[in-house]
């Protein structure tokens, strides 16, 4: 069977016979299919090259256009004028071809990322000026996706706020490519667009997409953030969670309910950022939640939970921060509350791995000069027996959480002993030293075994609290111990300084040693009592520059009071101050003490020569010995008043502050002004003062302002103003003003002229200047282009052509005549909404081109631009005004004018004015058809 | 009146256009080169009265164009240095070799002629 089989196969394995011209026909073919294929991809990759060539060469060509579009001024020169006009045309001509747009837009788009200010502004205006937002438009129609995002990128690169509407509506595309575009073009296209986003996003915001939100607000000019709490209740969790991040951003801590809300959430991302922002926000009362969610939380979370706790939490937390540390089997979490413990209490827990085991440091027993006792620092097992160790199991933790209250009183004691010349603070064995602390209690047992023979000296003879000493009962508190009663313990300074030890709980239970009996030695801070008063052997100091700031004031009354009197009352005056010198003047003393001071007292001056007052020091005798009558004076006074200890004995210094204080003193004579009521011989003649209500107050300040700066165009406005007045001295203000501005306005009427003709002016026309070198098709090109670019000043310009000598463009120049006046006075009828005749109301209809009729040649002439001062209705000027401009287009753009033909008349140059060439018009047809 | 005569080097065309058409406006004669090989043909023949440089130029940077003016051509001339934002090593390092000046991508060409104008009025 196999045999067979197999012989059956082999006989089939024979080869076949293939007919030679197939292969022939076969290798022609696949031959062909290389030649076509290398042929394709010859054609593609030079068709790929050349375009890539006509682009470069059609950018550079467009850019040029471009530079000159975006710095284009109206000051420019009339030769870049006329370039900018030939740029205009020839980009018109240019955006016809969807590749020249295509380019254009290329080009654009890469200026916006290279160009900043003003330029930026103007790029973006001429893209939407050239119309190329369109094709941005067209691409928002597509089926393709990628189209859709590309033309949403174009028009948010560009700025085309027109197209939010559009946009908005592919917030919630099915496509995410679509939609983030989308999202982002709501966002920068208008300040409002976050909003919008925000209220209608139905999907996953990302994380990337979110920070490119953020960027694009944070960039966008004068946008105001709203109130991002509004979005904390969005159904749409992303929406919440980016809010959540903008509110942080913009710290708006406006929501604080609404985050210690959201700490509950399920998502886990909402509640970190949620539980950030409380941080941010310093959000206290959400601490009680924060401890409630702990356990549901994963260990991110947990962790952020901690780092709050431990940046807003008090005390109180640490409980429950222990008790997380404990129970808690994730290391980082129970790590992040050994942190939060140790922030909100600065080394409450220490470190406790790896630490060696020390020996108990055997304390030298210092001298106790007093009876008083110590306690040794209570063990472990005293600890675990005080009522709180039901909540807190103390003997896990080191015993520096103990010590720390004491600690926060010591830094007063350690200065009280560097003021009493006691050895260092750093020698001091503080926690040794002292022995209790607020939350451990004194067991009376192991009191007594604790006690250490201790040699105090109080020298200060506190009143050792001993209630205190004695109770075993701890202050619930933990503040009202005092431990101002407690001795300074100074330790020896040739004793070895024991290191503080920082040794944990742990190794403190395992510590079963009692501590050794300490010798505290107290030194004694003398008190020394300073020396109020000095003997009276000794001449008292003073530094009169303490003093110098007093002035002394006496008062004149020549008649009333003699020197002595004067002098007396002054040393009164003084002494009731006490501890202030007596002063008293010289030349108030009698005649034989200034006898008997003169020469001295000239001395001593001289010799003060060069020194200021406070340089001396003044012995100054008591007052009583000088002057007795001013010590019974004072006593009569003050009864019960000292004598004064400061008196001087040196009478020479006396003197010399007499002198000086003679200088200081500043005599000011008042002029006695009788309040009598004085006659007024004039009275009648001072006009009483006028007070205006505030709109005549208003009219006032208005009529000054007009009376100071206005002219005689202000006389439409007093005239309304004085039709409305009833105040007859405004009236008469106004009457005047008016009055004023028409005598000065006819004094200058060439002013006016001057204003006139300036209008009359004829306008240049940036066309005249192409027209001059250019072939005859060119001209009609421009011509065909005139309309669109052109404005009234190419009207004269036109109007100049109607007497070409070629026909052809007598012709086109007649029909763009045409569509230019219609252009114009739709132009002039839109900027002056006012105008009362529109085109279509225009005597003459233009675009039927009648003949002319007989009347319209014989219209009035055009009024003069002049402002009639004797109308009372200003609207009325308005309407005179465009009433005499629209009779100057009619009469000189009528269809007669228009239809007549000139045979190879001379182009007239455009010397004269504006309206004098329109006067001139119909005299010129008359002359011309009369030969 | 003599225009001053302007380098710029800056091998992006379309920057470079505008920048070229701006600075002309502004009154200066300006010279443009797309490459630090033309920059540094330039310089060996000509003296401008002021560079102004990209940094990021094929065949020779703005940094190096800088050490080339300042070191082999011993030269003064200002310069003002191009440099896109964010890349402040370059523009530190520019500074040190002798850089006058340094404006930032985005450019705004108003704002570089003023800059131009004020290293001009400082010689």
């Amino acid at each position: 069977m196999l045999k067979k089989i197999t012989y059956y196969h082999l006989a089939n394995i024979t080869a076949p016979k293939i007919d030679t011209e197939l292969l022939w026909n076969l290798s022609i073919v696949f031959v062909g299919l290389a030649i076509v294929y290398f042929i394709s991809v010859f054609v593609v990759r030079n068709k790929i090259s050349a375009t890539a060539s006509i682009t470069k060469q059609r950018k550079r060509e467009l850019s040029a256009m471009i530079s000159e579009f975006l710095f284009y001024d109206d000051s420019d020169d009339v030769t870049e004028k006329s370039s900018y006009i030939s740029s205009k045309l020839e980009i018109r001509e240019l955006l016809k071809t969807p590749f020249n747009r295509k380019v254009l837009v290329e080009i654009l788009l890469d200026l916006r990322k290279d160009v900043s200010g003003d330029t930026q502004t103007r790029l973006f205006e001429l893209y939407q000026n050239l119309g190329l937002e369109k094709d941005a438009f067209e691409k928002l129609q597509s089926w393709r996706w990628e189209v859709i995002s590309k033309g949403i990128l174009e028009l948010t690169q560009m700025q085309v706020e027109s197209a939010y509407g559009f946009i908005t509506k592919f917030i919630n595309h099915k496509n995410s490519t679509i939609r983030k575009q989308a999202e982002i073009a709501t966002v920068t296209l208008k300040p409002e667009g976050i909003n919008y986003f925000l209220d209608t996003t139905r999907y996953k915001i990302s994380e990337w997409q979110q920070l490119k939100l953020l960027d694009v607000i944070r960039n966008q000019k004068g946008f105001v953030p709203p109130k991002f709490r509004v979005w904390l209740t969005s159904k749409n969790k992303h929406v919440v969670l980016f809010a959540l991040r903008l509110i942080k951003y913009y710290n708006q801590n406006d929501a604080n309910a609404s985050l210690i809300e959201l700490v509950k959430h399920k998502n886990q991302q909402i509640k970190e950022e949620a539980i950030a922002c409380i941080k941010e926000f310093y959000v206290v009362e959400a601490i009680p939640v924060l401890k409630s969610v702990f356990n549901k939380c994963a260990t991110d979370t947990k962790i952020a939970i901690l780092g709050t706790i431990a940046e807003l939490g008090s005390t109180d937390d640490i409980e429950f921060l222990r008790m997380v540390e404990e129970n808690e089997s994730n290391f980082s979490v129970s790590s992040k509350a050994l942190t939060a413990i140790n922030t909100i209490s600065p080394e409450s827990v220490m470190p406790t791995k790896d630490i060696e085991k020390t020996e108990s440091y055997k304390e030298p027993v210092t001298e106790v000069t007093s009876t008083r006792t110590t306690k040794e620092i209570p063990q472990t097992e005293e600890v675990e027996a005080t009522p709180f160790s039901d909540h807190i199991k103390v003997e896990e933790l080191p015993m520096e959480n103990h010590v720390e209250p004491i600690l926060e009183t010591m830094p007063l004691r350690a200065s009280d002993i560097l003021e009493a010349g006691a050895n260092t603070p750093e020698n001091i064995p503080m926690e040794e030293a002292i022995p209790t602390t607020p939350k451990v209690p004194l067991n009376g047992a192991d009191e007594d075994q604790a006690i250490l023979s201790i040699e105090v000296i109080d020298a200060l003879t506190l009143p050792y609290p001993k209630k205190k000493e004695a109770s075993t009962e701890i202050d619930p508190e933990g503040k009202s111990l005092d431990y101002d009663f407690l001795p300074i313990v100074v330790a020896p300074t040739t004793d070895i300084n024991p290191p503080i030890k920082n040794t944990s709980m742990s190794d403190s239970k395992k510590n079963k040693e009692k501590l050794h009996r300490m010798e505290v030695q107290f030194e004694e801070v003398a008190f020394t009592k300073p020396q109020e008063e000095p003997s009276e052997t000794e001449t008292p100091r003073f530094d009169i520059s303490q003093i110098d700031f007093l002035p002394l004031v006496v008062e004149e009354d020549a008649t009333a009071i003699t020197p002595q009197m004067e002098n007396n009352a002054l040393k009164k005056e003084i002494n009731e101050f006490g501890f202030l010198p007596i002063v008293t003047d010289n030349e108030s003393e009698t005649a034989d003490d200034i006898a008997a001071q003169a020469n001295e007292g000239a001395q001593k001056i001289e010799s003060l020569e060069g020194y200021t007052l406070s340089d001396f020091e003044v012995n100054f005798e008591h007052v009583e010995n000088l002057t007795p009558f001013l010590n019974e004076t004072a006593k009569q006074t003050f009864p019960e008043a000292e004598p004064d200890p400061i008196a001087t004995e040196n009478e020479d210094v006396m003197t010399w502050l007499l002198a000086l204080n003679e200088l200081r003193e500043i005599e000011v004579d008042y002029e006695v002004i009788s309040p009598a009521k004085e006659e007024k011989p004039f009275a009648d003649l001072i006009p009483e003062p006028v007070y205006y209500d505030a709109h005549e107050a208003y009219m006032m300040g208005l009529l000054d302002d007009l009376e100071e700066m206005g002219d005689h165009r202000e006389i439409p406005l007093l005239r309304e103003l004085l039709a409305e007045e009833s105040e007859s001295f405004i009236k008469h203000r106004i009457r005047g003003l008016i009055d004023q501005f028409s005598y000065t306005k006819n004094l200058n009427p060439t002013k006016a002229k001057e204003e006139d003709r300036a209008v009359q002016l004829p306008s240049f026309s940036i066309f005249a200047d192409l027209f001059k070198n250019i072939d005859q098709e060119s001209k009609l090109v421009l011509l065909g282009e005139i309309v669109s670019v052109g404005d009234e000043k190419e009207i004269d310009f036109l109007d100049g052509l109607l007497e070409d000598p070629d026909p052809k463009i007598r012709k086109k120049a007649q029909h763009a005549l045409k569509l230019l006046i219609e252009k114009v006075s739709k132009k002039s009828e839109f900027e002056k909404p006012a105008a009362p005749k529109p085109v279509a109301e225009l005597p003459i209809d233009l675009s039927s081109l009648e003949p002319i009729a007989p009347t319209a040649t014989a219209k009035s002439k055009p009024k003069p631009h002049t402002v009639p001062t004797t109308t009372e209705n200003p609207e009325l000027l308005d309407f005179e005004f465009e009433l005499a401009d629209t009779e100057v287009l009619d009469k000189k753009y009528d269809e007669k004018t228009l239809n007549i033909e000139v045979n190879g008349s001379e182009v007239v140059s455009d010397e004269g004015s504006f309206f004098d060439s329109i006067i001139e018009f119909p005299k010129k047809i008359i002359g011309k058809l009369h030969g | 009146m003599n225009k001053k005569t302007l380098l710029l080097a800056e091998d992006d065309e379309l920057l470079a256009s505008l920048l070229n058409f701006r600075l002309k406006k502004g009154g200066y004669e300006v010279n443009h080169r797309t490459n630090g090989k033309m920059v540094k043909e330039y310089l060996l023949e000509n003296t401008p009265d002021i560079i102004v440089s990209d940094i990021m130029m094929p065949y020779f940077s703005g940094i190096e164009l800088i050490s080339f003016v300042r070191h082999e051509l011993k030269s003064q001339v200002p310069i003002i240095i191009i440099s896109s934002a964010g890349n402040e090593e370059n523009v530190l390092n520019a500074f040190e070799l002798g850089a006058n000046d340094f404006i930032s991508k985005p450019v705004s060409p108003s704002e570089l002629l003023v800059r131009v104008a004020r290293e001009l009025n400082k010689i």
